[in-house]
């Protein structure tokens, strides 16, 4: 792409001419656009340069947004990541932050995100009780066989049938040493 | 003869892949992003013959959802990059 020339009127333009240049230029042909350009704010221009401007403008403008959007995305990718245990709806939460973010719809975005956590915190906290609820039961059974152990090995000292080295190999055996 | 593709509504998706930060997007999510900045008509389907276009010049890849193959989604390829820069 040719060079910006910073002495050309079009550079000059203020913020707010920028963006009204940049919705006529949508629309109407270049050669019509440099009539308009003309009487609206008395700028010589050509069809050449209002092309050579709308490409440049055009293609900032695109990159601005997409990586504004994509940063925003991110930051939810991030939250859905910690917070979504769902593979399949992790992806479909993602997808649809993305939908709302790209149609430059930031309220509804922000408001679906909102909901869609919301949504999922409920399924985490029951994933969250059930994981809890299976930690409890495994702690039950690793404390119901130590303690069954100590039993047999309470039994096997107070054995006085048992030879010395007979009580020793069962209590290894006990220990599965 | 096929219909003919618009260059710059090719280089506009070409902008949004390299953008993209290699984020897979849909034709439908290219459409969205490209329509307010192309001064031509950028409807889905507009997009569809671009997005054939740069797939047969070797500028993106299709991938298929494991998930759900019906959904396909476009990736820069390296000569995309290369040829639309970041």
């Amino acid at each position: 792409m040719r060079k910006a020339r910073t002495d050309s009127p079009l550079a000059a333009l203020a913020p707010a001419q920028q963006d009204e240049l940049f919705a006529v230029l949508r629309t109407m042909p270049y050669g019509r656009a440099a009539e308009w350009v003309l009487e609206q704010w008395g700028i010589e221009s050509s069809p050449s340069a209002l092309a050579r401007w709308w490409k440049r403008e055009s293609r900032s403008r695109l990159r601005a947004q997409i990586r504004r959007d994509i940063d925003l995305s991110t930051q939810f990718d991030t939250i859905a990541d910690e917070e979504v245990l769902d593979e399949r709806m992790r992806k479909a939460l993602k997808d649809g932050f993305f939908r709302y973010v790209a149609a430059d719809d930031s309220a509804a975005a922000l408001e679906f995100a909102r909901m869609a956590l919301r949504a999922n915190h409920g399924a985490n906290e029951a994933a969250r009780i059930t994981h809890l609820a299976e930690a409890q039961r495994l702690a039950r059974e690793k404390f119901e066989a130590a303690e069954a152990r100590l039993g047999e090995i309470k039994n096997t000292v107070e054995d006085a049938q048992l030879s010395a080295e007979e009580r020793e190999a069962r209590i290894r055996e006990i220990f599965g040493l | 003869m096929g219909k003919r593709v618009d260059a710059e509504l090719c280089r506009a998706i070409g902008t949004v892949l390299a953008e993209s930060g290699g984020r897979a997007l849909t034709v439908r999510q290219l459409a969205i992003y490209v329509a307010p900045f192309v001064r031509v008509a950028a409807s889905v389907a507009d997009c569809q013959g671009a997005v054939a276009h740069l797939e047969r010049r070797g500028d993106l890849r299709r991938l298929a959802d494991p998930d759900d193959p019906e959904l396909l989604s476009y990736l820069l390829t390296p000569a995309g990059v290369g040829r639309f820069g970041v």
